[in-house]
């Protein structure tokens, strides 16, 4: 017997079994939630009781904390858990193929993203402190250095080396999944009759290709800007913290095209493999295959295509040509038709259907729910003259956790509870999940709900401290009552984890296909 | 030992060992994807490269699009002569090695093995003439910092550079492999995947030295 | 069980509107609002009602075309309508400072600076090396530049009601945003740029002034006020500087 070698820890801990990847890619978007999660409690209770600890948390340590929340939920929760994770778990048998299409580099691209993990908290406890430009990083502020605020220098140094290493290890993923999609699928297979999931992971794939890419463009721009006297971004006579800067002629405004022309996708990114996940479920929990099959590639691919050209609704009044705001304006009220179009496909999926209720499905229509929510409340932010009143407010907060760290979580949790027999061989615990999803889901709402009002208010975001403004003192109850809630929703989490760890080892021992899907993952041969 | 392993049992499950988040020290640690399509599938993982380079190169030529209209500090660079000299060193380097592509599907192996080395010379001093420029450039007072046409030509020209070092690895060691006669007309995926991705390269820097001789 | 959350969506968290702009805001704020909370209800129950009402046998129900293209076809109506409606007001480019009492706007790390041309009219020119905050010439005016000593430099923004007002924005370090909720708009100041806005403002009053783009630590104490004054008074203030 050869499993003297296949033991070896080496074997296990570089294995290019793709079931031991996504594993892998697993517990790393599960440390960076958790880690994301707790930061995002300190910021909160920082937030309704400014005076507590302030020696420690001053202004710049908020700022960085903010900073590193959004990177770690973005980037290494949201970018990492649906797509490099669960496409990884399952793509390969639902193809009929043997195994991803690029092996060795699979395994290479998930400790490039470890790598890109251990710099990114480098980056947190530099000397300095922790970059403080938020996860957008706009120049000049992130492009001047150590000048503009603590955390700028090396900590804004390594967060850009975190983020290029991270473009680099997700491209590579992209590349594994589209060679896979095309390359290795089962000849019987066509590309119109592949699940949906494997749509949304192939056109995921796809977005990741052409938006990272344009991320590393930016990231190497703004490099030569902090350490090679260029001026890309930052222009000519600034005085910073009364030291006049030696660049000249750059424009801020390029940095945001650039960033946002990959912000956008990568919300995107962050969404559609979870829409994807929540066909499957519908359809298998219903008894039915999938409403509307064509209409829903269609869908993906027409919202994918047009998130390429909507990144100047992040820019509206940042100095854009008006009438190019109109465009982006147009364009973004556009892809609410095919997200309304599979918002209805899963309703018409699970219409009638023979419905059960297990805690997956349970998510998969809490994501649609939460989904309709946040997506109108974009409706209000695709408008350039409302979004003029918005922008950077507790509004444009609500949406995006609505939608990414609501709906988007709620998609990787239907995953996990629905996959989680392939990943370990056994059952998630069923009640303690539904108890989960519906404290989850009211949790969600009320912490995130209120939000929308405090943006109504005109709250602004990414404040510190809010006792400065008098109009802030009205809001206060509201934020006291976020942050409540946001605690109750935290500590609700904890139900998931017991459930998690506990049914890794003493779960029920899962059955071959315990949820009687039609997919070809759960085939006999597929085995843990 | 890929072969040598036994099929597990139609008996009952086997029994679930403790769970580590990476392999479990069985067969499920290696992805054996079917050979049949590794061809297809590095020509696919090729192309997405390429399609991720554009997209990069793309973005900073319209970083340097609108930088030029932004302010009126344009200054244009005389190009060093050598670049010219690159460029036809380049594109005959891409010529020979699309010429050895083709003889080696006819299994002619010796004339691959010429006409590839050739390849990889011109490629390598490519390499050096990029070098030499960069020099020249500085000694004229050049820098990355000093003005925005240089510091694009040097940020375009670095990143295009990099690539090359990248594709002239892979070319080495398909030069490795031809001169032990490992490669023909059954084992040639990597020859075609590197030499796509080569005359990307070419193709790509005739560009980026068309916008700076006759744009920037 | 999809439950939905009934929140009362009272407007009550906005502050009063100032200017006519702000009025059209609110206008089509509370269209928008209708419309995203109709769609809102009615989808909330649609799934609701879908899951309450299970069937044991399971029917395949065929794509139904007509119905498909029936709800693209409404939610491309509505969603566009509410594009075009809300982009109205926005390709209107500044007419240039004509007949208009032009304001210049520094904004820095971690102040607001503002500066009056003063009675000849003329800003004096302006460099970075002039600048000193404690000195008192946060605008940075050349001392050696007639034009520029009668300018008057402020801490708070004082500007007339009724009369057309252009504000011309500059920052002199990093990104920042002039916010005044009552004005129920917003301006990013890029480093680099001179970002013209208009206002026109009807009623009287102090309303507070907050950066609104993220600009350092101190970008939660960037606080000013505006104040805006009855015509006479702010003319009277001018003359009194």
């Amino acid at each position: 017997m050869e499993t003297a070698a296949l033991n070896s820890f080496s074997t296990r801990l570089f294995s290019t079994g793709h079931r031991a990847i996504a594993r892998q890619y697993f517990f790393l978007s599960l440390f960076a939630v958790l880690a994301g999660m707790a930061l995002s409690l300190v910021m909160r209770f920082h937030l309704v009781f400014p005076q507590a600890g302030n020696d420690v948390l001053t202004p710049e340590y908020y700022l960085s904390l903010l900073t590193l929340h959004g990177t770690l939920m973005v980037f290494f929760v949201l970018t990492l858990a649906p797509l490099s994770a669960f496409a990884n778990l399952v793509l390969p048998e639902q193809l009929g193929a043997e195994g991803m299409a690029f092996p060795r580099l699979n395994m290479i691209s998930f400790w490039m993203t470890a790598i890109a993990f251990a710099l990114l908290l480098a980056s947190f406890f530099a000397t300095g402190g922790g970059a403080l430009s938020g996860w957008t990083a706009y120049p000049p502020l992130s492009a001047v250095g150590a000048i503009a605020g603590p955390g700028e220098g090396i900590g804004q140094t390594l967060w850009f080396f975190s983020i290029g290493v991270f473009c680099l290890a997700s491209l590579l993923t992209a590349m594994n999944i589209i060679a896979t999609v095309l390359d290795e699928r089962a000849p019987d297979m066509a590309l119109m009759e592949m699940p949906l999931t494997c749509w949304n992971w192939f056109v995921t794939a796809i977005l990741t290709l052409l938006s990272f890419s344009v991320l590393l463009a930016a990231l190497l721009l703004i490099l030569l800007d902090r350490f090679a006297g260029t001026s890309f971004f930052v222009p000519g006579g600034l005085l910073v913290a009364d030291e006049a800067i030696p660049h000249s002629g750059g424009s801020p405004l390029l940095w945001q095209h650039l960033f946002w022309f990959f912000g956008h996708p990568e919300v995107y990114i962050a969404i559609l493999p979870g829409m994807g996940i929540v066909s499957e479920v519908i359809s298998t929990f219903s008894r039915r295959p999938a409403f509307g099959y064509r209409s829903m590639v269609w869908s993906t691919i027409a919202i994918a295509f047009l998130g390429l050209l909507v990144w100047g609704h992040h820019m509206f009044i940042s100095g854009l040509n008006p009438y190019s705001a109109i465009a982006f304006s147009l364009l973004t009220m556009a892809i609410g038709i095919p997200s309304a179009v599979k918002t209805f496909n899963w309703i018409a999926t699970a219409w009638g259907g023979d419905l059960h209720l297990t805690t997956a499905m349970l998510f998969a229509l809490g994501f649609v729910s939460i989904f309709v929510t946040g997506g109108l409340s974009g409706l209000f932010l695709g408008q350039p003259e409302l979004d003029a009143y918005f922008h950077d407010t507790y509004f444009v907060v609500a949406h995006f956790h609505l939608i990414m760290g609501i709906a988007a979580l709620f998609g990787i949790f239907s995953a996990t509870f629905y996959w989680f027999p392939l990943m370990f061989g056994r059952m998630l615990d069923e009640r303690l999940g539904k108890l989960h999803f519906y404290l989850t889901f009211i949790g969600a709402y009320a912490t995130f709900g209120p939000m929308h009002f405090a943006g109504f208010a005109g709250n602004p975001r990414r404040y510190p401290d809010f006792t400065t403004f008098e109009f802030l003192g009205q809001v206060m109850p509201l934020q006291r009552w976020i942050t409540g809630a946001a605690f109750c929703l935290a500590s609700v989490q904890a139900i998931f984890l017991w459930n998690l760890f506990r049914s890794m080892r003493h779960g029920i021992v899962a059955p071959d296909n315990p949820w009687e899907s039609s997919t070809r993952e759960w085939n006999a041969a597929a085995r843990y | 030992m890929p072969g040598t392993l036994t099929e597990p049992s139609l008996g009952p499950p086997p029994p679930i060992e403790p769970v580590w988040p990476f392999g479990d020290g069985d067969n499920s640690d290696h992805d054996r994807p079917n050979p049949g399509n590794a061809r297809s599938a590095s020509i696919t993982g090729i192309i997405v490269l390429m399609c991720a380079s554009t997209m990069t190169f793309a973005a900073l030529v319209s970083a340097m699009v609108v930088r030029r209209g932004l302010n009126n500090d344009w200054t244009t660079i005389g190009l060093p002569v050598i670049l010219w000299w690159n460029t036809g060193a380049l594109v005959a380097s891409s010529i020979a090695i699309d010429a050895a592509r083709r003889v080696l599907r006819r299994g002619k192996r010796t004339l691959f093995n010429w006409l590839w080395s050739a390849g990889t010379i011109l490629g390598t001093g490519f390499l050096a003439g990029q070098i030499v420029a960069w020099r020249q450039l500085e000694q004229r007072g050049f820098y990355v910092s000093g003005h925005p046409s240089t510091a694009f030509f040097y940020v375009l020209t670095w990143a295009h550079a990099a690539h090359v070092v990248g594709a002239l690895l892979a070319v080495i060691y398909v030069e490795y492999r031809a001169l032990r006669f490992q490669l023909g007309p059954g084992r040639r995926t990597l020859v075609d995947a590197s030499a796509l991705f080569w005359h990307f390269l070419d193709v790509l820097w005739l560009g980026i030295m068309g916008l700076f001789a006759f744009w920037a | 069980m999809a439950g939905c959350l009934l929140f009362l969506f009272k407007p009550v968290w906005f502050p009063v509107a100032i200017t006519s702009a702000a009025v059209a805001y609110d206008r089509q704020f509370t269209w928008t609002l209708w419309i995203c909370g109709g769609i809102f209800v009615a989808v909330q129950l649609l799934l609701a009602w879908t899951i309450m009402w299970k069937c044991r046998r399971a029917t395949s129900r065929p794509a139904n075309r007509w119905m498909e293209l029936g709800w693209i076809a409404a939610t491309g109506i509505v969603f566009i309508s509410m594009s075009l409606l809300g982009s109205r007001g926005w390709a209107k480019t500044s007419s240039g400072p004509a007949g208009k009492e032009v304001i210049e706007i520094d904004a820095h790390q971690f102040a607001w600076t503002f500066r009056y041309p003063g009675p000849d009219g003329l800003f004096g020119r302006t460099a970075i090396r002039f600048i000193s905050d404690s000195g008192g010439n946060s605008a940075g005016i050349d001392p050696g530049d007639p034009a520029g000593k009668d300018d008057i430099t402020t801490a708070t923004l004082r500007i007339p009601a009724h009369r057309d007002v252009l504000l011309l924005l500059h920052s002199r370090d990093v990104i920042h945003d002039f916010f005044v909720r009552e004005l129920r708009t917003k301006q990013d100041i890029v480093p680099g740029m001179e970002i013209p806005l208009d206002l026109h403002v009807e009623q009287t009053g102090a309303y507070e002034i907050a950066c609104a783009e993220l600009c350092g630590l101190g970008h939660s104490q960037m606080r000013s006020v505006m104040i805006v004054m009855p015509p006479d008074d702010y003319d009277r203030w001018k003359r009194q500087h």
